[in-house]
């Protein structure tokens, strides 16, 4: 079993290249919310409390970078075995980028809007929570089934994606680097002592 | 004769051990004896403006009232800060930020307080410590050399929050992390992607039940963590109930502090009642809030007040019930105010007007049949050298506070009630962006000077506002142009005080 799964599309190396897909939106979104957030920690104490504060945002979302990814790998096995694995990239990287970016661009309403609407005006609005959110699961599935569709179909939608990917991988590996920093920071932070 | 100590003789006496350990607190000690329980709950954010037993146009606080009948009730009791951290730290230490330093959770309370504060001041009494609130309680980890026991703050909430056990010792800022990376309950959106959202669902479900009872959300802490306030209320009776005494115990919870989650039953209770208060001028440090948006806060917040009295209410009740109200005396007070007007915040920034810096002080003494009404300003540095006069013991000369009517006889009607707030502070160096408030008689002083952290908007200029409280009590005429000489004499008695510190450090 473990020298199938060595040999097979769902090795390690195939669990990284996902992981680096995978942080890619986690990591975009957190470092945007991060830099939201410094002015507000520096203000309310210091500088270095900003960097602790940057540094343990890192480490929960690379602990959920690890958790996701491990998931979307899990859920590979129920690809069919045929694929080689540029296509199950493609296919797994494409579903959960969409995914993200749907729950990112929900979030990106709440905290970037430039009119602010209350959560209780909104809830106060008949059918406002059922006819958006069946609006954006629409389109949220539409744009599933058009990127399988490109990757399945077409030789060169899976090309696409996996240059695509391999550009994030990339970048993947600066956000790699920030985690390294974070965690050092919170490290350091908790070798000090306070009180 | 002497006959040995043999192994068999030893184990049956080691037996005997835990026994003796059991009865130990039941053998009464002639010293601790005679002494009264001493209990400190503290409200967080409590203005005493928003309190009808001091005057406010509505109803907030009804049972208030009725308990306020066997009390000594203070009516001009200011915090020793205008949030948490000094507010906190004042009452304990028995000194003012100038002297504790511990002016926000940048700093640290300065050594010298660690081991003379409030729980220091009573070795005799088990001295036992809790807070709701997060930088409360990382004041009172500063004081637990001086503490017998500080129950973990976790206990009374229903879901902690991991990375303050994971990262102890950084557990403020761990804390944040932890909120705004996992918690999209305030804006929608959190530094997770999908984690925030999955945690989001799976606290909403277990919340279901308790829901129906809270129509604005279930209490939760600024670090929103829920808490239901009856538990901690019910904790506090069975802890009175059963502890070890004598005891002297500060509990510090965190209603009536923002958010504003009160019950169903007081939801909506003061809409469209009529009273609407008259619209300020905006302040230098306002955060921008609208007089609309503020009525609605202040509303919510007088909602919310109606929970807590009737909580208050149902505690004394509580220990009525186990007869220790016979032996123990109670300090019902807060650790700041809470402002909706000018556009200002809840308690952000240190304006120092009336709403933010008064809070209620009743004291409940054992047997008390009566009410007491005390008028003269007075401060939350006060209630240490008091209690030590209580107990007939001498005020520890460190204490900064003096001791309160009617237990002191001596004339304080003009004494100097200050309230210090400095944004940066280094050792040996003057204030530079700081505020200050001196109280006296019937005046206040307030003094703003700085360049940075909010006080860019005086572009240099140091602001000085002078307030006679007894014909202006909304603080709305500044006479400091007009009384130049009054002025002038408390703005330099404030700088002498500064002057006096900084030679000190």
């Amino acid at each position: 079993m473990t020298e199938k799964i060595k040999n097979s599309r769902l090795s390690f190396g195939y669990w990284f290249k996902l992981f680096l897909i995978v942080a890619f939106p986690l990591h975009v979104w957190g470092l945007l919310m991060i830099f939201r957030d410094i002015e507000f920690i520096t203000e309310r104490t210091n500088l270095w409390d900003a960097f602790g504060y940057s540094g343990y945002s890192l480490l929960f979302i690379l602990v959920e970078s690890i958790l996701l990814s491990v998931i979307v790998w899990a859920l590979s096995l129920l690809l069919p075995k045929g694929w080689g694995e540029s296509r199950m990239l493609a296919v797994t990287g494409s579903l959960f980028s969409i995914l993200a970016g749907a729950s990112i661009v929900d979030m990106a309403f709440h905290a970037f809007s430039e009119v602010r609407i209350s959560k209780q005006y909104l809830y106060g609005l008949k059918n406002f929570t059922a006819t958006t959110y069946a609006l954006i699961s629409a389109a949220v599935i539409a744009a599933m089934v058009i990127s399988l569709l490109l990757i399945l179909k077409t030789n060169k939608g899976e090309k696409v994606f996996t240059e695509i990917f391999e550009r994030v991988s990339m970048l993947g590996y600066l956000y790699l680097f920030l985690d390294a920093a974070g965690i050092a920071i919170v490290i350091l932070r908790n070798l000090s002592e306070k009180y | 004769m002497r006959k040995e100590l043999t192994r068999r003789d030893f184990l049956k006496l080691a037996s005997l051990v835990p026994i003796v350990k059991i009865l130990a607190p039941r053998i009464p000690n002639p010293e601790k004896n005679n002494l009264p329980n001493i209990l400190i709950l503290l409200f967080d954010a409590w203005s005493a403006k928003n309190v009808s037993l001091y005057g406010y146009p509505r109803n907030t606080t009804p049972y208030l009232e009725r308990l306020a009948q066997k009390a000594i009730v203070y009516h001009n009791h200011y915090a020793g800060g205008y949030f948490t951290v000094p507010g906190t730290t004042s009452l304990l230490t028995g000194v003012l930020a100038w002297q504790h330093l511990y002016f926000r959770t940048k700093y640290k309370l300065a050594p010298y307080y660690k081991e003379h504060n409030l729980f220091s001041a009573f070795p005799e009494y088990k001295r036992i410590a809790y807070s709701h609130n997060l930088l409360a309680n990382d004041v009172l980890n500063f004081l637990t050399d001086s503490l017998d026991k500080l129950k973990p703050w976790q206990e009374l909430y229903k879901w902690p929050n991991p990375a303050q056990s994971l990262f102890f010792r950084d557990n403020d800022i761990s804390s944040i992390g932890w909120i705004r990376t996992m918690d999209t309950t305030d804006t929608g959106a959190a530094s997770s992607v999908f984690l925030s959202r999955l945690l989001s669902y799976l606290i909403d479900r277990a919340n279901q039940k308790q829901a129906e009872i809270f129509p604005l959300g279930i209490p939760r802490s600024g670090q929103s963590f829920h808490f239901i306030l009856e538990d901690a209320i019910d904790w506090l009776a069975n802890f009175v109930k059963s502890e070890e005494e004598p005891f002297l115990a500060y509990y510090h919870l965190f209603p009536p502090h923002d958010p504003y989650n009160t019950r169903f039953e007081y939801h909506q209770h003061f809409k469209d009642d009529g009273y609407a208060p008259e619209e300020k001028p905006e302040h230098f440090l306002s955060a921008g809030i609208s007089h609309a948006n503020n009525l609605i806060n202040r509303q919510q917040y007088d909602e919310y007040l109606l929970y807590v009295d009737a909580e208050i209410d149902r505690l004394f009740a509580l220990l009525e019930s186990t007869g220790k109200l016979e032996n123990t005396w109670i300090l019902l007070t807060s650790d700041h105010g809470e402002i909706f007007e000018r556009g200002l915040k809840a308690h952000l920034k240190p304006s120092f007007y009336d709403p933010g810096a008064k809070v209620p002080l009743l004291i409940f003494p054992p047997g008390q049949k009566n009410r007491i009404d005390i008028h003269v300003p007075t401060s939350a540095i006060d209630l240490l050298p008091t209690l030590k006069t209580i107990l007939g013991q001498k005020t520890p000369e460190w204490a900064e506070g003096q001791v309160l009517p009617p237990f002191n006889q001596d004339d304080t009607e003009n004494r100097a009630i200050n309230i210090p707030d400095c944004r940066e502070y280094e050792a040996g160096e003057p204030f530079r962006h700081a505020s200050l408030m001196l109280r006296k008689g019937r005046y206040k002083l307030i003094h703003h000077f700085g360049s940075s952290f909010g006080y860019e908007r005086l572009k240099g200029n140091p602001l000085s506002e002078l307030y006679d409280l007894e014909n202006d009590p909304e603080e709305i005429t500044n006479l400091f142009d007009q009384e130049t000489e009054l002025g002038n004499a408390l703005l330099g008695e404030l700088y002498a005080k500064m002057r006096e510190l900084s030679v000190k450090e």
